[in-house]
C-alpha cells in the first residue's frame, strides 16, 4: 500500500513540475510574441512615413526616379514579408534604399530646407530609434525563450510539446537610413 | 514600581478624552480612498512621483525614484541603454536640465555624482550606505510632497497648531499621574504620549484636497488602463523609448516591476559595488576580513606577540591530544609559524596603494569596533577591505581616491591620505547629496 502512495505522490509531483515548466515556456513564448508585436508596430510606423517622404522628395527631385522607385519597392516588399527572416531582409533593403534617398536629398538644399522634409526626417529618425529598441527587446525575449527551450529541465517539456525555436530579428543597420540632422547651417525656408 | 489601582483608574479616566480627541482628529483627517476614474491612457500634468503619491493613499513609495529616472529618460534628459541582456547603463544627455522639479534635480545630481565619462551602470545607482540612503530618500519624499502641496493636491494631515494642542492636552493625564505618582512618572507619561501622537499621525502625513481627490481618481483610471496590458510588467527600462512617459507612470504605480527592478535606486550593498576606477565600469565584490586571514589589519608586532602566546597553546594541545590527532597541534603550530613569519616580515616593509574608496564600514559594538576601508585599485574583481584605526577612518569619505601606506602581508595601514591628481579626479564619483 505504502509504495502505491509513494508512486501516486511522485506522479502528482511530476505532474505539477510538468505544468510549471510548461507554463514557464508558454509565458516566455508569449513574451517574445508580444515583443515581436511591438517591433511590427514600429515597422508599420516607418512604412507609413515613407509615401509622404517620397512625395516630398518627388516635388523637388522628380527626375531621381530610380531612387524613388527603389524606396517604394523596398517598402512594398517589407510590407509583404511574412516571416521574421523575410522581414529582416526586407527591412535591410529598405534601410539601404532610404539611405540612398537621403544621399540624393543632400544635393537639393531647397528640399532639405522645407519644414515637411525636416519633420519627416526627424520622425523617421525617432522611429528608427524605436525600431532599434523594439528589436533589442524582441531579441532579449527570444534569447530567454531559447535558453529555456534548450536547457534542462524545460528542454524536456519543450521537446515533448514541440516548442519551436524563434529566429532573432537581425537587420543590417550599420548605415542608418536617416543621417543625423543638422539644420543649423541651412538657409531659412522662403515664404510663398 | 507598582501603581495603586486608584492612580491607574484616575490616569485612565484623564487619558480617555485625550485618546478620543486624537482618534477623532485622525479619523476625520486621514485621506479618503478615491474612486478609480474611467480607464484611460491620457496622462495628466503631474509628474510620476506626484502621481505615485496620489495613487498610494497620499504616501510616496520607493518606486517614485526609478519612476522619476524613467520619466527623465522619456523626456530625453537621460538615455537608458542595454549593454547586454539584463544589464543597463544610463547616459547623461548634453542638454540643459532647466525647469526640473527639486526631486528631479536630486535624481539628476545622483546620476552626475555616479557618472564616469557621462555613463553610469544602472546597478551603481544606489543612494549610499543605509543611513545616507535614508537621508536621501527623506529629502526626495519631502520634495515630492512639497510639489504636490504646491499644486494644491494635498495638505499636512496635522497642522502645527493642532499638533501643539494635542501635545499640550496630553499634559492633563500626565499631570494627574504626576500628582498621584510623582513628577518623573508624570513627565515620562507625557513623553510616551507625545511619541504615541507622532506615531499615529505618522500613519498618514498627507490628506487630500478636492483637487487632489479628483487627480487621484484620474490617475487610478490610468493605472487601471496600464494594468490591462500584462506585458507591461515585464518591460525593461530601455522600453521607455517605446512606451515613453507611460512606462514611467507604470513604474510609479507599481506596474512596471521589471523596469523598477533593473534600476535599484535604494541603499547600496556592503558586499557588492560598481567601480569606475581604472577607466572602465566593473562589478567588484568586497570582503571585510575579521578572523581570517589571521592578524588582518593589525600591527605586525601585536600579531607576532599574540602568535608567540599561541605557540605554548599548540604545545599543550600536542601533549593532551591522543597521538592519532597529533596533526591538530601540528597544524596550529604551522599556521602560527606562518603568521609569525608574515608579521616579522611586515615589520620592515611597507608599500603604497592608490585607489578609490568604494565602501567605508564599521562593524562590531562600541567596545570592539572594526573600521574598514574598501579601496579599489582597479586590479581585482574581489577586494579585501583594509582594517584601519578609527583616527585614520574618521576623516575619510566614500568615493574619494586615497593612497594608503600599508604592510605587504597583514595590510596594516600606517597612513592613508587623499590623493589629488589629474588622473584620479577624473575618475572620482562623489557621494550623493543627502
Amino acid at each position: 500500500m505504502a509504495w502505491v502512495i509513494v508512486v501516486i505522490a511522485a506522479a502528482v509531483l511530476l505532474g505539477l513540475l510538468f505544468v510549471l515548466l510548461y507554463n514557464r515556456l508558454v509565458r516566455l513564448r508569449n513574451r517574445s510574441e508580444n515583443a515581436w508585436a511591438q517591433v511590427e508596430v514600429q515597422l508599420k510606423r516607418r512604412h507609413d512615413l515613407i509615401p509622404n517622404l517620397v512625395q516630398t522628395v518627388k516635388g523637388y527631385a522628380g527626375h531621381e526616379r530610380a531612387t524613388l522607385d527603389s524606396v517604394t519597392e523596398a517598402r512594398t516588399s517589407a510590407q509583404q514579408a511574412k516571416t521574421v527572416e523575410q522581414q529582416a531582409a526586407a527591412e535591410s533593403g529598405l534601410t539601404a534604399a532610404l539611405g540612398r534617398l537621403f544621399a540624393v536629398a543632400e544635393a537639393y538644399p531647397q528640399l532639405r530646407a522645407t519644414e515637411n522634409f525636416q519633420q519627416l526626417q526627424s520622425e523617421l529618425e525617432e522611429t528608427e530609434d524605436k525600431i532599434a529598441v523594439a528589436r533589442q527587446l524582441y531579441n532579449d525575449a527570444v534569447l530567454a525563450y531559447d535558453n529555456a527551450r534548450e536547457t534542462v529541465p524545460t528542454s524536456l517539456v519543450a521537446g515533448m510539446l514541440r516548442f519551436e525555436p524563434k529566429p532573432y530579428f537581425e537587420i543590417d543597420d550599420s548605415s542608418r537610413a536617416v543621417p543625423q540632422a543638422d539644420f543649423s547651417a541651412m538657409p531659412a525656408p522662403q515664404d510663398g | 514600581m507598582k501603581l495603586p489601582w486608584d492612580t491607574i483608574a484616575a490616569t485612565a479616566a484623564a487619558t480617555a478624552p485625550w485618546l478620543l480627541a486624537v482618534g477623532v482628529v485622525y479619523l476625520r483627517r486621514r485621506p479618503t480612498k478615491p474612486e478609480p476614474g474611467p480607464p484611460t491612457l491620457d496622462l495628466g500634468p503631474e509628474p510620476p512621483a506626484v502621481a505615485n503619491l496620489l495613487v498610494h493613499d497620499f504616501r510616496v513609495t520607493q518606486d517614485a525614484v526609478p519612476a522619476t529616472l524613467l520619466d527623465l529618460a522619456a523626456r530625453r534628459l537621460v538615455e537608458i541603454e542595454e549593454r547586454e541582456p539584463g544589464s543597463y547603463v544610463c547616459r547623461l544627455e548634453q542638454r540643459a536640465d532647466t525647469g526640473l522639479t527639486s526631486y528631479e534635480q536630486r535624481v539628476m545630481e545622483l546620476l552626475r555624482s555616479r557618472a564616469s565619462g557621462g555613463i553610469v551602470p544602472a546597478q551603481a545607482l544606489t543612494t549610499g550606505p543605509k543611513e545616507q540612503s535614508k537621508g536621501w530618500w527623506k529629502g526626495f519624499e519631502k520634495d515630492v510632497i512639497g510639489d504636490a502641496q504646491q499644486r494644491g493636491l494635498c495638505l499636512d494631515i496635522l497642522d502645527k497648531r493642532t499638533f501643539l494642542w494635542l501635545s499640550a492636552a496630553a499634559a492633563a493625564p500626565a499631570t494627574v499621574l504626576g500628582v498621584l505618582a510623582g513628577g518623573r512618572v508624570g513627565f515620562g507619561y507625557w513623553v510616551v504620549a507625545f511619541f504615541f501622537l507622532g506615531w499615529v499621525m505618522g500613519l498618514h502625513t498627507q490628506r487630500e484636497t478636492p483637487e487632489g481627490l479628483a487627480a487621484a481618481s484620474r490617475w487610478l483610471g490610468v493605472r487601471a488602463k496600464l494594468a490591462e496590458d500584462e506585458a507591461f510588467q515585464t518591460q525593461a527600462p530601455i522600453a521607455v523609448t517605446l512606451w515613453e512617459r507611460h512606462l514611467a507612470y507604470g513604474a510609479a504605480f507599481g506596474l512596471a516591476t521589471a523596469a523598477v527592478h533593473a534600476l535599484p535606486m535604494g541603499a547600496e550593498s556592503d558586499h557588492h559595488a560598481w567601480s569606475s576606477y581604472g577607466g572602465q565600469w566593473r562589478s567588484v565584490r568586497i570582503r571585510y576580513p575579521h578572523f581570517v586571514p589571521l592578524g588582518w589589519g593589525l600591527h605586525p608586532l601585536l600579531v607576532a606577540l599574540r602568535a608567540c602566546f599561541a605557540l605554548p597553546a599548540a604545545l599543550v594541545l600536542w601533549l593532551i591530544v591522543p597521538r592519532d590527532l597529533a596533526v591538530l597541534p601540528a597544524a596550529v603550530a604551522a599556521v602560527v609559524g606562518v603568521v609569525v613569519v608574515c608579521a616579522l616580515a611586515d615589520l620592515g616593509s611597507t608599500r603604497e596603494a592608490t585607489g578609490q574608496i568604494l565602501r567605508l564600514r564599521a562593524y562590531g559594538d562600541d567596545d570592539d569596533k572594526r573600521h574598514y576601508v574598501a579601496v579599489d585599485d582597479g586590479t581585482s574583481a574581489t577586494i579585501r577591505a583594509w582594517r584601519v584605526k578609527s583616527e585614520l577612518y574618521s576623516p575619510l569619505r566614500q568615493y574619494e581616491v586615497v593612497t594608503g601606506t600599508l604592510t605587504r602581508n597583514l595590510r596594516y595601514v600606517r597612513a592613508i591620505s587623499e590623493t589629488e591628481s589629474e588622473l584620479t579626479t577624473a575618475k572620482v564619483a562623489t557621494a550623493p547629496r543627502a
